[in-house]
């Protein structure tokens, strides 16, 4: 029975792989047409992107870094993203332990469900009053300090969702067999959840990561001086500045573009069960 | 005894403090006086605002405006989340074998995803540019030069050139998702169906549509919400133009928040978005969960 079917089986497959190697190349096309400018010299870009470069010479990366002050767009970056997922992690994750093993406790349930909201509220809701809050009453905006703050608490809805729906899966013997030891709750949490908390809290971080690396809309309403900008609102500026300049443009664009890409091709696994996670449990 | 328990159980209040505090003064916070400002004429300016009720409520239907940008935010929306769940749907069918090349594809479908919107849009700004822009000289290069366009220019053909950027971007990510949900599909049902003598069609939507629910109603949820606060794509791309074919509401509550300083205005169409928001999630959930319980 096999037999009489394997041949039309194979042309199947056959066809299937083209139809993926012509996908892929359409999804990867956009990406590699734009590295073309930035090997190109002056001269040759004057011809478009078709006329490929000779060498690969790095001289408008070097140019890019330098005309775009790269290196300080880039610490802005690692000091937000940063210090804002320590933050979120240290606060988000004791914050749900409680809501995860005391479900039924009415504090904690009305706390769950406040946070929930905002996993669903756009940031415009609180675009113009959080503008009005940083700017008049709180003077934090053009600080790294205010937009860190900002970022904690739009992170905080997603991290307590996923680290308490996590925890509620940890078998409830855990906790028991830790209070007849005479274990104190802050030591419970620390020295027997947080560490059964390893896989979703990197997933969590992976989550959050890939959203502060990447945005543009709060550090355009929070920050407007360039030395506090981060790698986005850097890049989208340098554009406006240098957008006859394809060369020097791409050169920046790639550059915010590289770390994450590394990233993603290291850590390819926990990547992708980061941003699935949650999504299948049903 | 009982009495040090109780002590010991009151810490849990305090694990909650830190995040609450942050939470609720960063984000609940501006949501309620964004809600007042809403019901007010400030311009942002004025020590006075003042009250007027559901006034801006009432302009948003009269603005000609905001009804084109929420025409276009509907038509991103509701485009943007069908094509991405069926070509992530599609992705995820032709790959969901397990194999070494199949990875390979999978990661590479997957990584626009990992890429910022603004890099994105940049990547595909210069992709539309009408002279020196790569989908123009390649149709020159290939005899096609009729069929070029100024893709974002056009205002017959702009919203369906943002559209692409999404579609390129997330597709991957919606067969990440889908992927997933056809391994929690049991081998055995579709063995079984197979020697039933069951054809790849009937058991795809038997077996495979139904098993994937959940997977579904994830992606038909997550689209719609990021569809709806898609902002970057189309401020780095289009700026909203040409004329307002592009306009979204959230571009509109940006220019009202930092350019036309209407507050209040503003704050309403936020509200607005918010609302959309709700009942589309609300509408999917009743649609996907009939019949059944237990999801989500």
């Amino acid at each position: 029975m096999n037999k009489g079917k394997k041949p039309k089986f194979q042309l199947s497959r056959i066809l299937l792989r083209i139809a993926l190697i012509f996908i892929a190349l359409l999804v990867l096309l956009p990406m590699l047409i734009v590295l073309v400018p930035t090997f190109q010299t002056v001269q040759e870009s004057g011809q478009g992107i078709l006329r490929l470069p000779r060498t690969l010479n790095l001289d408008n990366y070097r140019e890019a870094w330098r005309q775009s002050k790269f290196h300080i767009a880039l610490r802005n970056s690692v000091v937000i993203t940063g210090s804002t997922i320590f933050i979120n992690i240290m606060i988000g994750s004791i914050a749900a332990f409680p809501m995860a093993i005391r479900e039924k406790n009415k504090v904690f349930k009305t706390a769950f469900y406040t946070f929930l909201v905002g996993l669903m509220l756009p940031f415009q809701v609180i675009m113009i009053p959080l503008y009005v809050l940083m700017g008049r009453t709180l003077k934090l905006t053009n600080t790294l300090t205010g937009t860190i703050l900002v970022y904690v608490a739009m992170t905080l809805p997603i991290t307590i969702f996923f680290f308490s729906q996590f925890i509620k899966t940890i078998p409830k013997e855990m906790e028991e067999a830790s209070v007849i030891d005479g274990c104190g709750y802050l030591r419970m949490f620390y020295c027997i959840f947080f560490p059964l908390m390893k896989p979703i809290t990197s997933a969590v971080i992976i989550q959050n990561m890939i959203f502060l690396w990447n945005d543009l809309l709060v550090p355009l309403i929070m920050i407007d001086k360039t030395a506090l900008k981060p790698i986005m609102p850097r890049v989208y500026m340098f554009f406006g500045q240098y957008y006859n300049q394809w060369n020097l443009a791409f050169s920046v664009l790639i550059l915010a573009a590289i770390p994450f890409l590394l990233l993603f091709l290291l850590l390819q696994r926990q990547f992708i069960k980061g941003l699935s996670s949650g999504a299948v449990k049903g | 005894m009982a009495k040090s328990r109780r002590t010991s159980e009151n810490i849990l209040y305090l694990f909650l403090i830190p995040a609450l505090v942050v939470y609720l003064f960063f984000y609940v916070y501006p949501m309620f006086t964004g809600l007042y400002y809403s019901l007010t004429d400030w311009d942002g300016m004025a020590k006075q605002k003042i009250f007027i009720g559901f006034r801006n409520y009432l302009d948003i239907f009269r603005d000609q405006y905001t009804r084109t940008a929420t025409m276009n935010s509907l038509i991103y929306t509701v485009v943007v989340t069908f094509l991405s769940n069926i070509i992530g749907l599609v992705l995820a069918l032709m790959l969901e074998r397990r194999s070494n090349i199949n990875n390979v594809f999978r990661s590479i479908f997957f990584v626009p995803a990992v890429l910022s919107p603004v890099v994105a849009a940049f990547i595909w700004k210069y992709m539309y540019s009408p002279q020196s822009g790569a989908i123009n000289s390649l149709l020159r290069v290939a005899g096609l030069e009729i069929l070029s366009r100024d893709w974002l220019g056009d205002p017959h053909l702009a919203m369906a050139s943002v559209m692409l950027v999404p579609l390129w971007q997330w597709g991957g990510n919606v067969m990440i998702v889908f992927l997933a949900g056809l391994m929690n599909i049991p081998e055995e049902h579709h063995e079984s169906a197979k020697i039933d003598g069951a054809s790849y069609m009937q058991r795809l939507v038997h077996i495979t549509l139904p098993g994937l629910r959940p997977a579904i109603i994830f992606n038909l949820i997550i689209s719609t919400i990021g569809s709806f606060k898609t902002f970057d794509f189309i401020f780095i791309l289009t700026y909203g133009g040409p004329g307002f074919t592009t306009e979204v509401l959230t571009l509109q509550i940006y220019k009202h928040a930092l350019y036309t300083a209407k507050f209040g205005y503003g704050s309403a169409v936020a509200v607005m978005l918010t609302l959309l928001i709700v009942l589309f999630t609300i509408a999917e959930l009743k649609l996907l969960t009939r019949n059944e319980e237990g999801y989500l």
